[in-house]
């Protein structure tokens, strides 16, 4: 297979590279997905899959069937265990024992796993994380009306929060920043987010920190610093996501990028959850793992294999989430990404009965970001303003 | 440009009789008709040229068609929701089972129009559309695309 590409992941990173590889001509017969799950699904859905009880097939990609049929060699339920880039071989894990493929270019796609706190208790059956479709498969399979405790109000764990609501269970979110969403919203659209959530019958607890998650061998509850407890059938994990960056680096940071994907090998690229990527607004390379950021790497690495030129700006974050009845827009960075990253300048915040908005400034007034909470039918042209808005006052580089 | 043909929304003519809900075939229905403190909304893709979702979609599952449809192969979404996120309409929706849901007008044939009995959906070229010029949704509709 020398001269071929080997994708290792079977997520949607290294899934859509095979597709946007075969849209640039490169032959379906040279592509080898190694892949430790397949077929492959999107995480996107997984809240859906918990609340709505569809079946597996529905977050499945079709993609990964088409691909196969296309010629695509998937080596499914194989993992990626080493990797020699002098050689240009992948050490690869099957069944049946290990084995070695050779690469001619390499893209890896391994994407992230959940970040697990250093937190008593947390490896007790019971405990979980919102990840993959095994997680969602024991939160199905709890008695209706169990408690659970959420652990983390990111995106992640609001979402799966409102799916057990929907499913009738009890659901504590406790959260240890000051206020939900706090890499995300603006303090006054989290708390509009978070009255909603109340609503709901969801308890949100913030600036809380669990100190020890209890049980024997099940979960039994938790406990928080200062001695508050709360006993839970099920604790979900949600406190951020972490890369699988282990094939090229120890430390356990995302692996470094240039602006189409290029690692510093040659012939090996990264993308998705296991990567950096480049932020449009300042050009500079963050740790975003997020669905978009990996479909856009995605063509970007694909047109380098084949030997297109690549002159990238980067991406502009695009989020949208329906939390219960409150509609989640955020288009560019967050207050708190614009600080981390220097550029801050003001925070406009406004906003109505069933709404609010925030726009963000950076120091010399133009607009970096964009945020919208809502609930009801309210639409805005705000975030395709925003968005238009953005890519032209920054965009000042040829993409 | 001018063999494209446009919906256009006309809400003030909406009385909310739900008919383009139940006639559009697709599972989760792709318009939505909120009730409005004057009267109805009509929320359905308006097919923008160029359109922000297209631009937002890393996963080629959004394109125009010739016809000027804006066209989203289920097969290739993800659900990411960043058209959703950039939508200046609200039309792209996130249905119950999280699946991105978006008018794709019936190959051309809208079931919606057909059954507006109101008027308040219409379906053509740009040409024959003068009269509604001055209200505001088509308007913003015919600047979107670059018509005015
Ligand atoms: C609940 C949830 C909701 C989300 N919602 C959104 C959303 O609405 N919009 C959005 O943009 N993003 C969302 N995200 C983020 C998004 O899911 C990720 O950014 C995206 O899946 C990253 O794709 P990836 O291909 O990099 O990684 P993954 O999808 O994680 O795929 C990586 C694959 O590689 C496999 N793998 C790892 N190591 C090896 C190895 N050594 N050998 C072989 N295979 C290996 C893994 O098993 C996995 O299948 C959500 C995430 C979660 C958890």
């Amino acid at each position: 297979m020398s001269g071929g590409t080997v994708i290792v992941g079977g997520g949607i990173g290294g899934v859509y590279t095979a597709m946007n590889l075969i849209r640039e001509g490169f032959p379906p017969e040279k592509i080898t997905i190694i892949a430790r799950e397949w077929p492959a699904y999107s995480r996107h859905r997984l809240a859906e899959f918990l609340s709505s009880k569809v079946p597996f097939g529905r977050i499945a990609l079709g993609l990964s069937k088409r691909l196969s049929w296309m010629g695509v060699r998937v080596l499914a339920g194989t993992e990626a265990i080493s990797l020699d880039t002098a050689e240009k071989t992948v050490g690869i894990k099957t069944n049946g024992g290990t084995s070695e493929v050779e690469y001619g270019n390499l893209v890896v796609a391994t994407g992230g796993r959940p970040f697990l706190p250093p937190i008593p208790g947390v490896g007790l059956k019971g405990v979980v994380t919102f990840h993959g479709s095994n997680d969602v498969e024991f939160l199905s399979s709890l008695p209706g009306g169990s408690r659970t405790v959420v652990i983390g109000a990111g995106l992640v764990g609001l979402t799966a929060a409102v799916a057990l609501r929907k499913l009738g269970h009890g659901v504590t979110v406790i959260e240890a920043r000051g206020r939900i969403l706090p890499n995300l919203l603006e303090g006054p659209l989290a708390e509009f987010v978070g009255d909603h959530l109340t609503r709901l019958g969801i308890q949100v607890l913030t600036s809380s920190l669990v100190e020890e998650v209890e049980g024997d061998e099940w979960v039994e509850g938790v406990r928080l610093r200062g001695g508050e407890e709360f006993w839970a059938k099920s604790v979900v994990m949600a406190t951020g996501v972490r890369p699988n960056s282990g094939l090229l680096r120890r430390d356990g940071r995302p692996i470094e990028v240039d602006e189409a994907g290029r690692t510093g090998f040659p012939g090996v690229y990264a993308l998705g959850d296991c990567a950096m990527s480049r932020d449009f607004i300042t050009g500079e390379f963050v740790y975003r793992p997020l669905g978009f950021v990996a479909g856009h790497y995605a063509q970007l690495v694909a047109r380098a294999i084949v030997g297109r030129a690549v002159a990238d700006r980067g991406v502009i974050p695009t989020v949208y989430e329906a939390i219960g009845p409150v509609e989640v827009y955020a288009v560019g960075l967050g207050g708190a990404e614009a600080e981390k990253l220097g550029v801050l300048g003001d925070v406009e915040v406004e906003g109505g009965e069933n709404w609010r908005e925030a726009r963000v400034f950076d120091a010399d007034g133009r607009l970096i970001g964009w945020e919208r909470v809502q609930s009801g039918h309210l639409h805005s042209v705000g975030s395709a303003n925003a968005y238009l808005r953005i890519r032209e006052l920054h965009g000042g580089r040829a993409e | 440009m001018s063999g494209k043909q446009l919906l256009h929304i006309l809400p003030e003519r909406c009385t909310g009789c739900m008919d383009c809900v139940k006639a559009c075939p697709m599972e989760e229905p792709a318009i939505r008709i909120p009730k409005t403190p004057g009267g109805w909304d009509i929320v359905v893709c308006r097919h923008c040229s160029p359109a922000p979702c297209v631009d937002a979609c890393k996963f080629g599952a959004l394109w125009v068609k010739e016809d000027g449809t804006v066209f989203l192969a289920k097969e290739l979404c993800t659900s990411c929701k960043a058209c959703a996120a950039v939508c200046p309409f609200g039309a792209v929706f996130l249905g119950p089972t999280g699946e991105m849901v978006k008018c794709d007008l019936c190959n051309g044939e809208p079931k919606c129009v057909e059954a507006c009995k109101e008027g308040a959906l219409l379906y053509g070229g740009t040409p024959d559309k003068g009269l509604a010029r001055e209200r505001k949704p088509v308007r913003e509709l015919l600047s979107i695309r670059g018509f005015v």
